[in-house]
């Protein structure tokens, strides 16, 4: 059995190059599972922030899709440091928008469980907008 | 009188029998040959008398029929004296009869009195004591155990028994006895015999002569020290007790345990519910008070306290003025000495402006939906990873159904856990054995610490991989046959970097063909090595397999709350 991507969806991040930060495993599995459906190459996926930090520097992606939180550790510094360098970041978790200081406010904020749209549209959209500069 | 005559002792004058008897029968007639042994004498009083002698009995005892009546206890003095010719010759006798029962019987009965007197001063501890009339003089004292004993006459005996401070209210007791002739009696300190301070309730009573006047004050002085001490105790406990009360900002609250009636509440209440709380109206009152929301819970738990159960909950104020106050609540019984329920009561706090509370409670249901919405992400995964791997609806079915059972188990446990490292190995596998149910299975045996503590992070994650090994082990493996075994067992590896190490041996004829399965593989396997840097090994064996695990601890667990998950404090 399978399930089958809609066909628009299919090839709408095609030559995007994304990394997973997430520490649960089944959970990065899924979503890297559904960004490869939707065309994307998945760096990654990653528990930890110190790999992150390298697969970031090594690879380059285009965006990074990250759990605000890694076990005990949370990702809210790491992802300033990236929005400073210029580089996408949009968080996947469960918290809302509450959840999170306002010195990360900026920053784009999809719960958990992600809509496919949504996930398509937001990756979009700040890749764009992060281009233009 | 009877009046015999003749040496047959003839009856010649019988009349006072009428009254004694009701009849004069035997008159005429000579007494029977035997009637003295009636009278339990040894011989006939007529011996005697025909010698001329006089002779007399005193107060003989018998059962007598007065009249023609019942029987009765009665005495009688017997006298007989003979009757003389002028030749000094006996020809007759006179027998007076007297009835001395009452005079007997009042005897008896005083004796009788004084012996129960004797006896009750002897078994009483009091100590008992006689004053003159007056009341000034000190007759005797007999102290007993309980104070000292003065033989009298004594004019301070006052002093030698009552300290100072209060000897004016004995003598004034002992005054106002006096003046009105009445028996008095007070509780007052005493020196008892040791010399300490005790408490003595003195009684006396007026002992009258003939002309009214009293010739001495007869009384006894009773030990009540116990119960004067334990009032004491009691008054002073309840001073402390309505002090705290007072003092406390807490509401507490004491009422029946059956009623529900209040019988105490401190005058925080007042201030708490904005409108004063009188224990007359207060049950109706308070009822009112509580939130509509809360009322039912609120109820539901004193019913469990009046159970027996002492709780911890929390319910909100409504007062008239739309206010809310938030009460956080810890309620329990109060038991009698045989360990009936007495009443219930409660120490209540107004948490309202508590920031600390508000703050928590909202990072509480922050966190909880946090956790909600990765429970879900990790069910959408499961699912969506379960569809791939299925052939057909109906195993899709039977396997996504186990697996959400594995995590809705993993979810409990979370629930269950105080903090973050305070699930234990055995309790996880535990879960997964009842949620396949074979918890009581003999093919399976456990061995390992029941203290080895696993982090709550870990946890649905191994959760999985558990649950994965024993579906497998139940369709192809151990439990698909009756010879099958597994062992579980379990340690911590302490050192430099302490690991929890698990065995799973599992012993079938089967071939452990199914762990070649990826999806399966994956989960006890890669799922592992992915978040907890764990070490796992899959060996086959001649009869079976080998799955170790290794996952480094957390060298210090840190201690927490349950909320050091939260990335941010939603207020900076």
């Amino acid at each position: 059995m399978s399930h089958e991507m809609r066909f628009d969806e299919s090839a709408s991040l095609s030559g995007y190059r994304l990394l997973i930060v997430e520490d649960d495993y089944y959970v990065a599995e899924d979503l890297s599972r559904t960004l490869r459906c939707l065309g994307a190459t998945v760096v990654g996926p990653t528990p930890a922030l110190a790999s992150a930090r390298s697969l970031m520097r090594a690879l380059r992606p285009d965006c990074v899709l990250l759990n605000v939180t890694l076990g005990r550790e949370n990702t809210i510094e790491f992802a300033l440091e990236l929005r400073a360098l210029g580089a996408p970041v949009i968080f996947v978790t469960g918290y809302d928008v509450d959840g999170i200081p306002k010195t990360a406010a900026e920053i784009p904020l999809l719960r958990k469980p992600v809509s496919t749209p949504a996930l398509i549209q937001n990756i979009r959209a700040q890749t764009s907008c992060y281009e233009k500069h | 009188m009877i009046l015999f005559w003749g040496r047959q002792w003839v009856q010649v004058y019988n009349d006072a029998l009428a009254d004694l008897l009701g009849s004069t029968a035997g008159f005429g007639e000579p007494l029977p040959i035997d009637w003295h042994r009636d009278w339990d004498l040894a011989e006939s009083p007529f011996t005697a008398l025909a010698a001329g002698r006089c002779c007399s009995y005193e107060d003989r005892f018998r059962w007598f029929s007065r009249a023609g009546g019942a029987p009765r206890s009665s005495w009688f003095t017997l006298n007989f004296s003979p009757v003389l010719t002028a030749a000094n010759e006996v020809t007759g006798a006179v027998m007076i009869v007297t009835d001395t029962t009452r005079q007997a019987v009042a005897e008896l009965a005083a004796e009788n009195a004084t012996d129960r007197l004797r006896a009750s001063l002897k078994v009483t501890p009091d100590s008992i004591f006689r004053l003159a009339g007056d009341g000034a003089d000190l007759i005797e004292l007999d102290g007993r155990e309980f104070t000292r004993s003065i033989a009298g006459p004594a004019v301070d005996w006052l002093k030698q028994i009552v300290p100072p401070a209060e000897e004016a209210a004995v003598a004034a007791a002992l005054q106002q006895g006096i003046a009105t002739k009445r028996p008095f009696e007070l509780e007052h300190r005493i020196i008892r015999k040791d010399g300490g301070i005790g408490w003595s309730g003195t009684r006396a009573v007026p002992i009258f002569d003939i002309t009214r006047r009293v010739k001495e004050w007869y009384g006894a002085m009773t030990d009540i020290s116990p119960r004067k001490e334990a009032e004491e105790r009691l008054r002073h406990s309840e001073r402390q007790f309505r002090r705290f009360g007072h003092a406390s900002r807490d509401l507490l609250w004491i009422r029946d345990g059956h009623s529900y009636e209040l019988e105490y509440v401190s005058p925080a209440a007042s201030e708490i519910c904005g409108e004063p709380i009188e224990l007359k109206r207060a049950r109706e009152q308070w009822v009112a008070l509580i939130h509509p929301a809360d009322r039912m819970g609120f109820l539901a738990n004193l019913e469990r306290v009046q159970k027996g159960e002492a709780l911890h909950h929390e319910y909100r104020i409504r007062r008239h003025d739309h206010t809310t106050r938030w009460m956080q609540s810890y309620d329990f019984p109060i038991l009698d000495e045989s360990g009936r329920l007495n009443q219930i009561a409660g120490i209540a706090r107004d948490v309202t402006d508590n920031e600390e509370f508000e703050g928590r409670q909202k990072l509480a249901v922050m966190e909880l939906n946090h956790r909600t919405r990765n429970l879900i992400m990790l069910a959408k995964a499961i699912v969506t990873r379960t569809l791939d791997s299925c052939d057909s609806v109906e195993e899709f079915e039977e396997v996504v159904e186990q697996r959400l059972r594995a995590l809705a188990s993993a979810s409990d446990l979370l629930c269950r856990a105080r903090d973050s490292n305070s699930l234990t190995f055995d309790e996880l596998i535990f879960a997964m054995l009842r949620t396949l149910g074979t918890e009581g299975d003999s093919r399976i045996s456990l061995g390992g610490s029941g203290m080895t503590f696993i982090e709550s992070a870990h946890v649905p994650t191994l959760a999985l991989a558990f649950h994965e090994l024993m579906v497998n082990a139940i369709k192809h493996g151990a439990l698909s046959e009756p010879t099958g075994r597994i062992a579980v067992h379990w340690l911590v590896r302490t050192g430099f970097e302490p690991r929890l190490v698990v065995e799973w041996r599992e012993t079938s004829s089967q071939s452990p063909g199914w762990v070649a399965r990826r999806q399966s593989r994956e989960m006890i396997e890669d799922s592992l090595r992915y978040r907890m840097k764990a070490d796992v090994s899959f060996e086959p064996t001649e009869t079976g397999f080998r799955y170790t695990l290794s996952i480094p601890l957390a060298a210090h667990p840190e201690p927490d709350n349950g909320m050091s998950r939260i990335v941010a404090d939603p207020t900076d």
